[in-house]
């Protein structure tokens, strides 16, 4: 039987390379173009008709904004609203990608490091600079929390400086590594599923409820992860742009 | 794992910046200003609607204001109307009951005369026929018929006699 990781294997479709650098169209990228695809053709047609009284597909796409909207306004105000569409984009690929990644047999693309820890430094990189710029050197008061007592910035500096610089790895190591053990786990009970014998028999029947159960868990996960993603990085920008 | 090889990274990093690129471009061109488009007519409509509801709500209280004002100005008038019609009836009613009332006095004034004027007759009748008998009754006694203007002395004295 093969490895529960042999999943996640990169296998190139296209050869290509820049100069020495390979940039082949893989699986992965298979998957990130099917993910844009399908998100495209779902926010695009699904507000063609820009119905007084939405449609069922309308109103998806009108659900999925107003979930995002709120979030921003809770979380950054009126001044998130220029970064609305990059994080409405940022949630809905990463929703879409984690889903497509749970058909059988397709490829989650965001069970990569890299990818994850791609978009979570450009965000980092992003909102440090959206920090810097609104605030100038006043932006480094982040690191010491407001109101504290003096005596206590040789500790509470570095301190601070470490959580700021983990925000990247926090937020690109738990998107990996939820996809990467949900999609383990899923490949291990369904081996085990195989390995005690028929879904009719007693024996392989646990495993085979046990993997519904945890594909609806899975599903869970994928929405949540997204969500928690793109909450975070409203939460980020949120402290550039208010500062604490 | 496969999630540590590092030969694929710059494949996998680049076709995430295409792709979401692309995305990126989709969603902040077309989609999200249809879907702002689309609330906000939905907003201002259901803002048209609440006004045109309010304005009409506004009318048929005014209708129903000036309904009101007819209708009290309608009951004011019939009051009025009907005040006057009793008061003329009452000045009617009391007009023929005055000049019924002269009438009857008049009717008793007249009766009152005639009683007075019979009571008188007949009281002198009763001195006549009085003289009469006194006459008849003194030839009887003596056989001679007294003179009438004695018997009528004696009767009117026998009368102031009997009255006082």
């Amino acid at each position: 039987m093969a490895s529960p990781l042999e999943q996640f294997t990169i296998k190139p479709i296209l050869d290509l390379k820049i100069g020495e650098t390979d940039i082949s169209f893989t699986n992965s990228s298979l998957w990130m173009t099917i993910t844009a695809v399908v998100l495209i053709i779902f926010v695009v047609v699904g507000t063609q008709r820009r119905a007084l009284i939405p449609g069922r597909w309308q109103s998806a796409v009108e659900y999925f904004h107003q979930v995002v909207a709120d979030m921003v306004r809770d979380n950054v105000g009126s001044e998130g609203r220029r970064y609305f569409p990059f994080i409405f984009s940022l949630f809905m690929f990463i929703l879409f990608g984690n889903l497509l990644g749970l058909i059988p047999s397709s490829f989650a693309f965001t069970s990569h490091l890299a990818v994850t820890f791609a978009m979570a430094a450009f965000i980092f990189v992003g909102v440090t600079v959206i920090g810097i710029i609104t605030h100038g050197f006043k932006f480094f008061s982040l690191f010491f929390p407001h109101g504290a007592p003096l005596v206590t910035a040789p500790l509470l500096i570095p301190i601070e400086i470490i959580s700021y610089f983990s925000r990247p790895i926090s937020l690109s190591v738990r998107l990996f590594a939820n996809m990467t053990v949900g999609h383990v786990l899923l490949k291990v009970i369904a081996g085990g599923v195989v390995a005690l014998g028929s879904f009719f028999v007693l024996p392989g029947i646990l495993p085979l409820a046990l993997l519904v159960a945890i594909t609806l868990l899975e599903v869970m996960i994928a929405v949540i992860q997204a969500y928690v993603f793109a909450i975070l990085t409203c939460v980020y920008l949120n402290d550039a742009l208010h500062l604490h | 794992m496969p999630q540590f090889d590092t030969t694929t990274f710059a494949s996998q990093i680049f076709w995430l910046v295409v792709t979401f690129a692309i995305v990126f471009v989709f969603i902040s061109r077309v989609a999200l200003p249809r879907i702002s488009a689309t609330l906000e007519n939905r907003q201002r409509k259901i803002g048209d609607d609440l006004a045109k509801a309010g304005e009409l709500a506004d009318q048929s209280d005014e209708v129903m204001a000036a309904y009101e004002a007819r209708l009290a100005e309608a009951r004011t008038g019939a009051h009025e109307e009907l005040h006057a019609a009793a008061t003329r009836a009452a000045a009617e009613a009391d007009k023929q009951n005055a000049a019924l009332a002269e009438t009857l006095a008049a009717n008793a004034a007249a009766a009152r005369e005639r009683i007075a004027a019979e009571s008188a007759a007949a009281s002198s009748n009763v001195a006549e026929i009085a003289e009469d008998i006194a006459r008849q009754a003194v030839e009887r006694l003596i056989g001679s018929s007294p003179d009438s203007a004695s018997v009528k002395a004696a009767v009117a004295a026998s009368v102031q006699d009997h009255n006082s």
